[in-house]
């Protein structure tokens, strides 16, 4: 039985459940091929490329064939690089005029253990990178030896990219189960956004907070705790403090996103929460919930300045212990 | 100091293609090494950033859980090498808040 399903304009973060429908409806359908319809899909953002290929897995862990027609070459490229199972219609669109209208640059990679994070967030913070002209890039990040130099976009980038890889792989664990991880950059050649996301399949923010005291009662407070520092999921229990974590990843990851006039989107279960415990906070409910947890972020790359990183952190250090950590060239 | 006055000397990374170390699972076995030599007694221990950055979570992994295993006197035996100030502001982080948590699981027992 065949059927199809129109994919909607826009896969961005601001359309989010209608990317979450796509991905539910894949699931839940009897039929044993699914095919999506591209054809007046104008704008995809990380978001809606890593949520495309949590579809196709989950079409194909349920035995069914997952069709996508009326593509455009980009979108192909994208979800092929990500390693989506699906299969290419014959029907590519009818571009007007000639000229297809360009994507921005994206760059989306699986992440299929906690051993490829590291380099899988370098790699594209690296590819980012390189499609930002060379006269365009705001800065350049040196060491005091000038042995390594990075533009300032490079390390902000692979920053937040490497901390929300290892929250996958740290906090989304169920049982024995493994997760899908899908992580995804996009730059934007008219503006200075930079754009990225990472979904998984785990067990979701208020599974992953259960042990924490007092329990979230809901995926609403479960993300307000997931924001809020020195909160974690392998926080204390008691007095006890040996593999705790410090809790800072994600409110440092949307610490970057206010500094630089950007937002954070998160998204578990049926909440989803706009820059989580700032004052510009906005939560709407999800008619499609995720059963793992979304991360989506964007920032403005020219206002990253040589001390973004050092003035972040430093808002959690506290007061200075007796004994200081020793410094040589 | 100098890095000639360590007695022991660790490379954080030999992954030219790597300029950030941020994943849990790339500290736990440079502070199993600063560790071993902790135990054994050949400190100084210089550990060589070479320019690399850091994620505060990596950080964390690597220093916080050596000081609290160890206590805060673990630092006057640790020597940080070629660090960036983005590295720096995480080290000096991760040294306060897990100094303070040691001293709060100390003043519990």
């Amino acid at each position: 039985m065949l059927e199809a399903v129109k994919l909607p304009a826009l896969l961005i973060d601001a359309n989010l459940s209608a990317a979450l429908s796509i991905a539910a409806h894949v699931e839940e359908t009897s039929a044993a091929v699914v095919t999506l319809d591209a054809s007046v899909v104008t704008a995809v953002q990380p978001v809606g490329a890593c949520l495309l290929a949590c579809a196709a897995q989950a079409a194909r862990s349920n035995g069914k064939e997952l069709v996508v027609d009326q593509w455009s070459p980009q979108l192909q490229r994208l979800l092929q690089r990500m390693g989506c199972a699906v299969i290419w219609g014959d029907q590519q669109p009818q571009v007007r005029g000639g000229e297809e209208k360009p994507q921005a640059p994206t760059v989306a990679i699986p992440v299929t253990s906690r051993q490829e994070g590291n380099a899988v967030a370098n790699e594209l913070a690296t590819r980012i990178t390189a499609f930002i002209p060379s006269e365009d890039r705001a800065g350049v990040l040196e060491d005091e030896r000038s042995a390594l130099a990075y533009h300032l976009v490079q390390p902000v980038l692979a920053y937040v990219l490497v901390e929300l890889v290892d929250n996958v792989f740290s906090h989304a664990q169920r049982s024995a189960e493994a997760i899908g991880s899908w992580v995804a950059a996009q730059w934007y050649p008219t503006g200075d956004l930079v754009r990225v996301a990472i979904v998984d399949t785990g067990c979701g923010l208020l599974a992953s907070l259960r042990g924490y005291h007092p329990r979230p009662k809901n995926h609403f407070e479960a993300a307000a705790l997931a924001f809020t520092p020195f909160v974690s999921s392998k926080g204390d229990i008691g007095m006890y403090v040996d593999r705790s974590h410090m809790g800072l990843g994600l409110p440092v990851c949307r610490d970057i996103c206010e500094r630089l006039g950007g937002r954070l989107y998160a998204a578990s279960g049926n909440a989803w929460v706009i820059n989580a415990g700032l004052d510009s906070e906005e939560r709407h409910a999800l008619t499609v919930p995720h059963t793992g947890t979304i991360v989506s972020l964007e920032f403005h790359r020219r206002a990253i300045t040589s001390r973004t990183m050092q003035e972040i952190l430093a808002k959690y250090r506290g007061e200075p212990s007796d004994l200081q950590p020793q410094f040589i060239p | 100091m100098t890095s000639s006055a360590c007695a022991t000397r660790v490379l954080v990374s030999r992954d030219p293609a790597i300029f950030m170390l941020g994943t849990r699972d790339i500290a736990a076995p440079l502070r199993s090494q600063v560790q071993d030599a902790l135990d054994a007694g050949q400190t100084p221990v210089c550990v060589d950033f070479e320019g690399r950055l850091v994620s505060q979570s990596f950080m964390d992994e690597f220093l916080g859980m050596l000081i609290l295993k160890n206590g805060p006197s673990v630092l006057q035996q640790i020597v940080f090498q070629n660090c960036h100030d983005d590295v720096k502001a995480a080290i000096d982080l991760v040294a306060s808040v897990r100094n303070r948590n040691y001293a709060a699981r100390a003043g519990n027992r």
